[in-house]
């Protein structure tokens, strides 16, 4: 699986194609696109000029029905702004995710929430979270779920060197044990994976 | 912490209530729910009234195709005893003429009889039987048998009035409705050449074509041959369904064989369209509301799935199908619609009682049952709001699907 985009400064205005089972860091600085470049390949906007291909399919051509499934199986995501249901608790933010899935979970969550180190909050609301602790549930949220590409975009930005380099190790397991591709968005020099290609934005 | 096992689909039915219970909370259903209550129970209580009222008016329970006629009782009957009565040559005769396309004989009572009301009234009474085709409500009630505990009585409206204004009124007895009076406990006693029989009588109901008071024929063809003298039946009275294009025949026949049509053909037709026309003016304003009230669901309906839109738009970036968004919030809407439904038809369950016992106080003898037209219409409005409001849950959602 690959997502082919016409853009260039290494991304915009070029062709680029991403290989599913790769590694790929794009950084820049504050504002210069790096969520709006997830979120095209999420299938989230189509504000462009260009095409985003997936498998060699135009992505606004794709069925909304299609792109659930898509979300479903083959694209998790840690958004920037994390996009938790400040109501919910931490828990019940990863089951709105893992619900999805026939499998129980359980398991899995609390490996992950423990090695992140917010096993503790689960039960507390996200609202009462720090923004460090969200970021921590997002990504844990993400990992329940079975998928052939994860997209990162800034996941670690309120997070210590510590719960870095859990988080990254706990990711990098997961992506190799499922032969994945992976995106990570950054703001610059970053060794947080060993990435096959980085690309400036 | 135990987690135990895990129902998928349940657990997602409860996290979506609790995504969207903060967002569509039942105050906002408020709005819609009084307007869908006031529109829909107003449109109900119109269709069915405009149908009752309707069938009321229909050309069946107009009094003026029925004549009631009698021989004309003059001086030798006074002087020499003899009966105003027809013969069986009479009736052949009647009958024979071309204005009349039905005729039924009157029966009457020969044997005496006192009614007694308890503690208020007794009186002398006659009593008729006419063939159940010639009444103009005959109520389900109006049966008799032998092993009948009560004797159904029909008695013309005018009577309740005498009674109310006549008689009630200066011996401070109570005054009575048409609908309580079928609660009086009424004793009717017979008295002839075969004993005295007392039965436990009802008013059933009333009559305006036929000036009597009527029981069911089987009741008085036993009581006379039980109680009464054994002659022949004579016959007072006969009621002809007449075709309304020859009244001049039959005027002529009526002056030519010394008959007389002993009830005033008395037209309620001004009054009958005057009801007529209130009735189609509450009709539009009912379907002028039902208008209302389903434009206000719709668009309140809209607005509230549109609040939850962030909700939906996560959903649906987390890989929710908006099948499942779509199913989950019609839900709400469904579950609303067939509660207000429900309370819909309590109220105008109580309505149209109420309503109901205004008209038959009010000289409109109607009945209670709720007919198929304002099933139809309600079936109809309860479907047709939960489509529109599916239609707009769905069309909100698709709108909302993409950032």
């Amino acid at each position: 699986m690959a997502g082919v985009i016409d853009l260039g400064t290494q991304i915009w205005n070029k062709n680029l194609s991403f290989e599913e089972g790769k590694k790929y860091k794009v950084f820049a600085p504050s504002g210069k696109g790096k969520s709006t470049f997830i979120h095209i390949i999420y299938g989230l906007r189509f504000d462009y000029t260009g095409e985003a291909k997936l498998d060699n399919i135009n992505v606004s051509t794709i069925s909304r029905d299609r792109i659930a499934e898509i979300r479903q199986k083959d694209f998790s995501i840690v958004f920037q702004d994390l996009r938790l249901f400040l109501d919910l608790t931490a828990m019940e933010n990863i089951h709105v995710k893992s619900v999805l899935y026939e499998d129980d979970p359980t398991e899995k969550i609390l490996k992950f929430a423990e090695t992140l180190g917010v096993k503790n909050l689960l039960d507390k609301k996200a609202r009462t979270l720090s923004y460090g602790e969200r970021q921590r549930i997002a990504i844990v949220r993400a990992l329940v779920q079975p998928f052939k590409w994860l997209l990162l975009d800034e996941p670690f930005s309120h997070l210590d060197k510590e719960n870095i380099r859990k988080a990254s190790q706990m990711i990098s397991e997961e992506v190799n044990k499922k032969n994945a591709g992976l995106i990570v968005t950054s703001l610059g020099h970053d060794d947080y994976f060993t990435y096959d290609f980085e690309y400036q934005l | 912490m135990e987690f135990g096992i895990y129902y998928f689909q349940l657990e997602m039915r409860s996290l979506l209530n609790k995504i969207f219970s903060r967002r569509i909370g039942i105050g906002k259903f408020f709005l819609s729910a009084i307007a869908f209550l006031l529109g829909f129970s107003l449109v109900l209580l119109s269709v069915h009234f405009y149908a009752k009222i309707n069938e009321f008016l229909s050309p069946k329970n107009q009094s003026s195709d029925y004549i009631i006629l009698n021989k004309e009782v003059g001086l030798g009957n006074t002087i020499f005893g003899s009966k105003a009565e027809f013969t069986e040559e009479d009736i052949a005769d009647l009958k024979k003429q071309n204005f009349v396309e039905e005729l039924g004989v009157f029966t009457s009572n020969q044997f005496e009889v006192r009614v007694h009301v308890q503690g208020i009234f007794s009186t002398e009474a006659f009593l008729e039987s006419v063939p159940e085709n010639f009444i103009d409500e005959k109520p389900f009630n109006f049966r008799w048998n032998e092993s009948s505990e009560v004797l159904p009585i029909i008695i013309h409206q005018d009577f309740l009035n005498q009674y109310n204004f006549g008689f009630a009124l200066s011996r401070g007895a109570p005054q009575l409705s048409k609908s309580t009076i079928g609660m009086v406990p009424l004793k009717i006693e017979l008295d002839g050449p075969g004993g005295r029989k007392t039965f436990d009588g009802k008013v059933v109901g009333f009559s305006e074509r036929i000036s009597s008071v009527i029981v069911p024929e089987e009741f008085l063809n036993w009581a006379n041959k039980t109680v009464g003298s054994a002659k022949t039946a004579s016959v007072p009275r006969v009621i002809i369904k007449v075709k309304s294009d020859q009244a001049g025949a039959i005027e002529q026949y009526f002056s030519d064989h010394g008959l007389k049509v002993s009830e005033d053909k008395f037209k309620f037709s001004k009054i009958y369209t005057i009801i007529n026309i209130v009735m189609r003016i509450i009709l539009v304003i009912g379907i002028a509301f039902i208008i209302f009230s389903l434009v206000i669901v719709i668009l309140n309906f809209a607005l509230i799935v549109a609040d939850a839109k962030e909700e939906i738009n996560l959903l649906i970036q987390l890989g929710y199908k908006t099948r499942y968004i779509f199913k989950h919030l019609s839900f709400y809407f469904i579950v609303f619609i067939i509660s207000v439904s429900i309370l819909t038809g309590a109220i105008f369950f109580f309505g149209k009682n109420f309503l109901t016992s205004f008209f038959v106080d009010n000289g409109i003898s109607i009945d209670e049952a709720i007919g198929l037209e304002v099933m139809t219409v309600a079936g109809s409005f309860i479907l047709l709001s939960i489509l529109i409001s599916l239609l707009s849950i769905s069309r909100v959602i698709k709108n909302h699907s993409r950032i």
